[in-house]
C-alpha cells in the first residue's frame, strides 16, 4: 500500500492509502527495560510480568547489547518503573510514536511506491489535491461567510451564512474526497470550524474517521528566535496542511512534505507540522528502530565532567574572517556542500565513537544516505525545479542535525561530537584560506563553510581545496559584491549583495530580505537593486548612481501618498511584555484592544501611527501612518543601496516629509 | 601563584590566531609571537594574570626596540 497517513487507534495502528483505503493492525504499546541489578529488582520484574507480561529480550543500544525485557505497557508504566527502581532502570522506545515504530519494525515507509526507496527523489503516486481558502482573518473571531475551493482545475465559490458555507464545504470535501487539503491557516481555523459545525449539527469531513488528534499550541525558542505554533487538530486518513504556518510546506511544497514523511517515517500530517529539528531526530529514530537499535527514553550518556580549560578549548563555534567593507569586482564565493554533516560522515562521528573510534558510528552511518541524497537533489534542482522543494527540506534537516548533536535531550546527541565537528570545520576553513593564499588568491571574507575570494583560476582553487580536505565545494561567481557595515562600523558576516555572473542579484541580510520591512521600502530596494543588476562591473555600477538615486527620490516623493497596506509591518514578536516605548508595544496593545490574543512567537501586522509615542494600529484598523518614521526606514534602505554606489553615508538622502 | 603553566596554551592560541589572519598580516603577528616566546618565560613566571604577562612580554620587546638597545626582531 502507498501509505498516505498513519494513526494510532487505541491498541491498533491504522495505515491509510489514497482514496480512503485503510488497513488496521493490532499493535499495542510496549517498551524495553534494562535493570542495573535484576536481582535487587526481582519483585518489580515479577509484578510487571504478572500484570503486563515481561518477555526476556536482548536490548541493543548504540553503545552495547544487554539483557532486558519487553514490557507490554505504555509510558505511564515506564515512568512508574523508573520511580520504583530508584533510577536503577533504563527504559527504551517509550516516547517514540507508535505508528512510526510500527513502520520501522516492518520496514514500511510512508509515501513510497513500488520501485521507490527511502532516499529516492521520485514521487509517482497521483494524489487528489484540494486547495481551500476561507474568507477573512482567522485571528479575528468573525463568522465564515465564504470560501474558495479548487480541485482538479475547477474553482468554486461557496457563499452564504455560516451554516450554509460550512455545510456546503464539508459536503464538497466528502463528495470530492481529496487525499490532501491545502488550506492557509488551517490549524487556526480547524478548531473553530469543528466547534461551529458541531453547533450546527454538521459533520466535519477533514478527517476520514471524523476524529482528530489535538496538538497543543506553544511558544518556543529556536536559534535565537521566538516562534509560536498554533494549536492543531490533525485529521486521520487525509492530509491537511496549513500552508501559512507549515515550515516544511513553505520550504518544500507538497513534494517536500511527502519526501520528509518518506525519510523520517512520520505521516505527512506530522511532517507538515514539525520543525526541521524534529524531522532530523525522527529520521534518526526511524533509522535506529529499523536497525533494531533501542531508542533511549531518558538518556544516560550526558556530558562528562571537564576542566574549565578543556571546556574553553573545546567549546568554540565556527571560524570567521571579518569581511573588509566596500565594493569588490569579480569575486568568487566558494562553499563547502553540507560541511557539518559531511564531517560527521567522513570522521565517523557518533556518541559511541567518542570512546571507541574504531567501530562504525550510528550517526555517521544513518546520515550518509541522507547526505548523498542531498548532493543529488542539489545537482538535480538546477534542471528540474520540482526537486527544489525536496532539496530545501533536506538542506534544513542537515543544517539542524549538527545542532542536535549538542542538544542534551537529543536521542543520539552528545556535546563531544558537536565540539569535534566545529573543531574539524575550523581547521578545514583555515587550511582552505591558506591554500587560497598560496595559490595567489585574496581572501576577502569567510564564515564557517564558505570563503569569498578574488583571483583566478577559481577551478584550480576548488580542486585544490577538495583534494586537500576531502569535502565537496561549489562556486558562485559575482561580477561585483558589496559588503555592508554592521552597527559598529566593521564588516558584517551575513550582510551583503552582489550580481552573480548569470545576472541574478543575490542579497543577504539587507532590508529587501527582512520579513518585517514594509512592502513599500522593500519595493524601493528591489527596484534599485534590479537597476544595479544591469551593471556588469564596479565601474558600470558607479555610472548608474544618478539613475538609482532618482529611484530613491521617486519613492521619497511617493511616501506621502503611499497606501497604508504598503506600510504594514509584519513582525514575529519575541515577547508581549515590553519594557520600553516602541511601535511593537503599541501594536500588541492594539491587538489586545481588538480582542485578538497574542503570544510570543506570533507574527503581528501593524501600521505605525506615532513612533515616538509608541503607538501602532492593527493592520486592519489602521487609518493613519507616521510618515516620518517610514521615511527613516526608507533612508536606512537607501543607505544600504548607496554603499554599493560608492556614496558616503548620508549622501543623496532626501529630507523627511513635513 | 604565577601563571607560568599557561604560557604554552597562550602561545598555541596566538599561533592559531596567526593562521586565521590574512597572509599580509601574518608577518606582524610573527613579530608578536616571537616577543612572547622570548620574554614570556620571565613575565609568566612573575605574574599571576596571563593577559598582563603576555602584554608585558610583547611591550618589553617593543620598548627595547624603541630604545635601540636590541636589533629589531
Amino acid at each position: 500500500m502507498w501509505i498516505l497517513d498513519t494513526s494510532v487507534e487505541r491498541d491498533r495502528v491504522a495505515l491509510w492509502g489514497p482514496g480512503g483505503a485503510v488497513e488496521r493492525t493490532p499493535y499495542p504499546p510496549s517498551f524495553l527495560l534494562t535493570l542495573s541489578d535484576p536481582v535487587r529488582h526481582g519483585n518489580l520484574l515479577e509484578a510487571l510480568g504478572a500484570e503486563y507480561g515481561a518477555e526476556p529480550v536482548t536490548v541493543r543500544t548504540i553503545h552495547r547489547e544487554q539483557p532486558g525485557w519487553r514490557i507490554s505497557a505504555g509510558g505511564d508504566v515506564a515512568a512508574a518503573v523508573l520511580r520504583q527502581a530508584d533510577y536503577g532502570a533504563q527504559c527504551f522506545n517509550v516516547d517514540v510514536r507508535r505508528d512510526q515504530r510500527y513502520l520501522a519494525e516492518h520496514r514500511l515507509l510512508p509515501c513510497t511506491g513500488p520501485g521507490e526507496e527511502r532516499f529516492s527523489m521520485t514521487l509517482t503516486q497521483d494524489l487528489e489535491v484540494m486547495d481551500l481558502a476561507l474568507d477573512g482573518d482567522p485571528a479575528r473571531s468573525d463568522r465564515v461567510h465564504g470560501c474558495t475551493v479548487t480541485d482538479g482545475g475547477r474553482t468554486r465559490r461557496l457563499e452564504g451564512d455560516e451554516p450554509t458555507v460550512l455545510g456546503d464545504l464539508f459536503g464538497l470535501i466528502e463528495a470530492v474526497d481529496p487525499d490532501v487539503v491545502l488550506f492557509p491557516n488551517a490549524d487556526t481555523w480547524t478548531e473553530r470550524l469543528v466547534a461551529r459545525a458541531e453547533g450546527y449539527g454538521l459533520e466535519t469531513t477533514f478527517s476520514r474517521t471524523g476524529r482528530y488528534v489535538t496538538l497543543g499550541s506553544r511558544s518556543y525558542f529556536s536559534y535565537g528566535r521566538m516562534y509560536h505554533r498554533p494549536k492543531a487538530m490533525i485529521p486521520a486518513g487525509r492530509v491537511l496542511i496549513d500552508t501559512e504556518e507549515s515550515f516544511t510546506y513553505r520550504e518544500g511544497g507538497l513534494a517536500g512534505v511527502l519526501v520528509a514523511a518518506r525519510i523520517t517515517g512520520l505521516s505527512p500530517n506530522r511532517t507538515a507540522r514539525v520543525t526541521p529539528g524534529t524531522l532530523i531526530s525522527s529520521f534518526e529514530v526511524y533509522a535506529a528502530l529499523a536497525r533494531g537499535i533501542a531508542v533511549p527514553w531518558l538518556k544516560a550518556d550526558a556530558e562528562r565532567a571537564k576542566t574549565l580549560a578543556a571546556l574553553k578549548a573545546a567549546d568554540r563555534g565556527g571560524m570567521m574572517f571579518q569581511p573588509a567593507l566596500g565594493v569588490y569586482g569579480r569575486v568568487y564565493q566558494v562553499d563547502f556542500t553540507s560541511l557539518y554533516p559531511s564531517i560527521i560522515v567522513k570522521h565517523n562521528l557518533s556518541p559511541e565513537t567518542v570512546e571507541h573510534p574504531g567501530q562504525p558510528g550510528f550517526l555517521a552511518a544513518c546520515l550518509r544516505p541522507l547526505l548523498e541524497m542531498r548532493i543529488k537533489t542539489k545537482a538535480a534542482k538546477k534542471a528540474d525545479p520540482g526537486v527544489a522543494g525536496m532539496d530545501s527540506v533536506l538542506k534544513w534537516m542537515l543544517v539542524t542535525c549538527f545542532g542536535y548533536t549538542g542538544y542534551r535531550n537529543a536521542k543520539f546527541g552528545r556535546v563531544d561530537v558537536h565540539e569535534a565537528i566545529t573543531r574539524i570545520s575550523r581547521e578545514a576553513l583555515v587550511s582552505s584560506k591558506e591554500l587560497a593564499e598560496a595559490l595567489g588568491f585574496e581572501v576577502l571574507h569567510g564564515i564557517t563553510d564558505c570563503l569569498f575570494v578574488q583571483g583566478d583560476p577559481v577551478d584550480r582553487l576548488k580542486a585544490a581545496i577538495e583534494a586537500a580536505t576531502g569535502y565537496l565545494m561549489e562556486v558562485e561567481a559575482f561580477d561585483w559584491v558589496v559588503f555592508l557595515p554592521q552597527k559598529d562600523g566593521t564588516g558584517a558576516y551575513t550582510w551583503y549583495y552582489g550580481r552573480l555572473d548569470d545576472g541574478e542579484v543575490k542579497v543577504r541580510g539587507i532590508m529587501a530580505r527582512r520579513g518585517d520591512c514594509p512592502a513599500y521600502v522593500q519595493r524601493f530596494q528591489r527596484d534599485a537593486l534590479a537597476l544595479m543588476g544591469r551593471a556588469r562591473s564596479v565601474a558600470e555600477l558607479r555610472e548608474l548612481a544618478p539613475e538609482v538615486e532618482e529611484v530613491y527620490r521617486r519613492y521619497c516623493d511617493g511616501l506621502a501618498t503611499a497606501p497604508l497596506e504598503d506600510l504594514e509591518v509584519s513582525r514575529r514578536i519575541s515577547t508581549v511584555d515590553y519594557a520600553r516605548t516602541c511601535p511593537e508595544r503599541g501594536a500588541v496593545a492594539s491587538y489586545w484592544r481588538a480582542g485578538v490574543p497574542v503570544a510570543p512567537g506570533m507574527t503581528i501586522r501593524y501600521v505605525v501611527r506615532d513612533a515616538r509615542a509608541g503607538l501602532a494600529d492593527c493592520a486592519w484598523d489602521a487609518d493613519h501612518a507616521d510618515r516620518q518614521y517610514y521615511h527613516r526606514i526608507l533612508a536606512k534602505a537607501w543607505g544600504e543601496v548607496a554603499a554599493g554606489l560608492g556614496r558616503p553615508v548620508g549622501a543623496g538622502e532626501c529630507a523627511p516629509p513635513a | 601563584m604565577t601563571c607560568r603553566s599557561e604560557l604554552p596554551a597562550v602561545l598555541e592560541r596566538w599561533r592559531r590566531f596567526r593562521r586565521a589572519l590574512k597572509i599580509e598580516d601574518q608577518p606582524a603577528m610573527d613579530v608578536i609571537i616571537a616577543a612572547l616566546e622570548k620574554n614570556g618565560p620571565a613575565t609568566f613566571a612573575g605574574l599571576d594574570d596571563p593577559l598582563e604577562a603576555a602584554v608585558l612580554a610583547v611591550l618589553m620587546e617593543l620598548a627595547r626596540e624603541v630604545e635601540g638597545r636590541v636589533a629589531p626582531l
